[in-house]
């Protein structure tokens, strides 16, 4: 940070002062050699990873995948019959299932109880009114509000990312019938229809 | 579940852009700290980016804001310890080494070595305002103008006080060393 010298000395009329430039150098240097020892509080605060920043990244290419292959195969299923629809949400929950794991979406909700030709998928439209693991409203991408923001730097993956898993699978219900009937939500996967 | 990633990358951003003003703007604060005398520097400097984090989302102005924000912080702290310190006379360890509050001796003088501790100690001999100028400038690499609204003084004000300490300094170095 010369820049600084420079200018000073200038604004001064010692620009041309070579002793007087050496000391403000030196002082400078000499002064901003140490670096200090942040507190733990402190180191709490500060991102010890740059890969922080690529979670947002990985999970929006997530989303755009699953969105263009769900409109791709939803512009074919939109005049074909339910099933193919279901079938369509089911290939989004598995890309879901197996991308963002922490999400509680699974390919093949075994405890839920409906038969795999009526699950709802993501449409909305559910014949049976069994909400999808992923409609499940414990089961979202919410972080948690509990989640401290010092857990959230050292954990390289990102923070709150990785919390999902505990909020998705705690909270996955094995009992169908003590679900309410709750409309499903948009899980972002849409069929267009 | 898309409005959350909004606040996610919000918290990155706002933790990432943190840690790179503590990465390069924590030696100079702990400098200009460690060049005031300030007992504890490590210990303030830390004061200093806690406060600066509380408020960090609301900074404006990109890095010289934040820049500028740190300072304030930072002499806000030392005026603070400045003042504590003169209503009550703190008895402490004397470290030669740490403190650099003492004329040079001959010895020094004479090696017509300007390192560290001549320079440390050449400051000392700048009155309180000038020597606050030139350690914002210098070490804390401020602007004029940003250290003018650091020390809540005009442009021209600074100017004067960079121009007198400089001259003071200048002459100093001019008398320098005297071999015999």
């Amino acid at each position: 940070m010369t820049d600084q010298i420079d200018q000073l000395l200038s604004q001064t009329g010692m620009a041309d002062e070579a002793q007087v430039r050496e000391f403000l150098s030196d002082l400078q240097h000499t002064s901003t050699s140490v670096r200090p020892l942040p507190s733990a509080e402190l180191s709490a605060l500060l991102v010890t990873s740059p890969q922080r920043s690529g979670a947002h990244r990985h999970g929006l290419a997530i989303t755009t995948l699953i969105v263009v292959g769900t409109l791709g195969a939803g512009a074919t299923a939109a005049a074909a019959s339910p099933d193919v629809r279901a079938a369509t949400g089911q290939v989004a929950q598995a890309v879901i299932g197996a991308l963002l794991p922490g999400t509680g979406a699974s390919p093949a909700p075994a405890t839920t109880g409906p038969s795999p030709t009526s699950t709802p998928g993501s449409s909305g439209t559910a014949s049976d009114g069994h909400p999808s693991p992923i409609d499940h409203p414990d089961s979202t991408n919410h972080p948690q509000p509990t989640d401290h923001p010092g857990e959230s730097p050292s954990n390289p993956g990102g923070g709150n990312a990785d919390t999902h898993s505990n909020s998705g699978t705690s909270h996955h219900t094995d009992a169908p019938n003590s679900q309410p009937t709750t409309p499903p939500r948009h899980s972002g996967a849409s069929a267009g229809s | 579940m898309v409005g959350d990633k909004p606040q996610r990358s919000r918290d990155q951003t706002v933790a990432g852009r943190f840690t790179v003003a503590y990465n390069s703007l924590s030696p100079r604060v702990l400098g200009y700290l460690r060049s005031h005398g300030v007992d504890d520097p490590e210990a303030v400097t830390n004061e200093v980016f806690l406060a600066l984090y509380q408020n960090f989302e609301n900074i404006t102005g990109g890095d010289d804001g934040v820049r500028t924000m740190t300072f304030s912080i930072a002499h806000a702290r030392l005026v603070d310890h400045h003042r504590a310190r003169n209503n009550r006379p703190m008895s402490v360890v004397f470290d030669a080494e740490a403190d650099p509050r003492r004329s040079p001796s001959a010895e020094d003088l004479a090696t017509e070595n300007i390192g560290n501790y001549g320079a440390l100690a050449l400051l000392q001999t700048l009155g309180e305002e000038q020597r606050e100028t030139v350690t914002l400038r210098v070490i804390g690499g401020l602007s004029l103008d940003e250290t003018a609204h650091v020390m809540s003084k005009t442009v021209g004000a600074i100017k004067q006080l960079q121009r007198r300490a400089l001259e003071s300094l200048r002459q100093s170095l001019s008398q320098g060393p005297t071999h015999d």
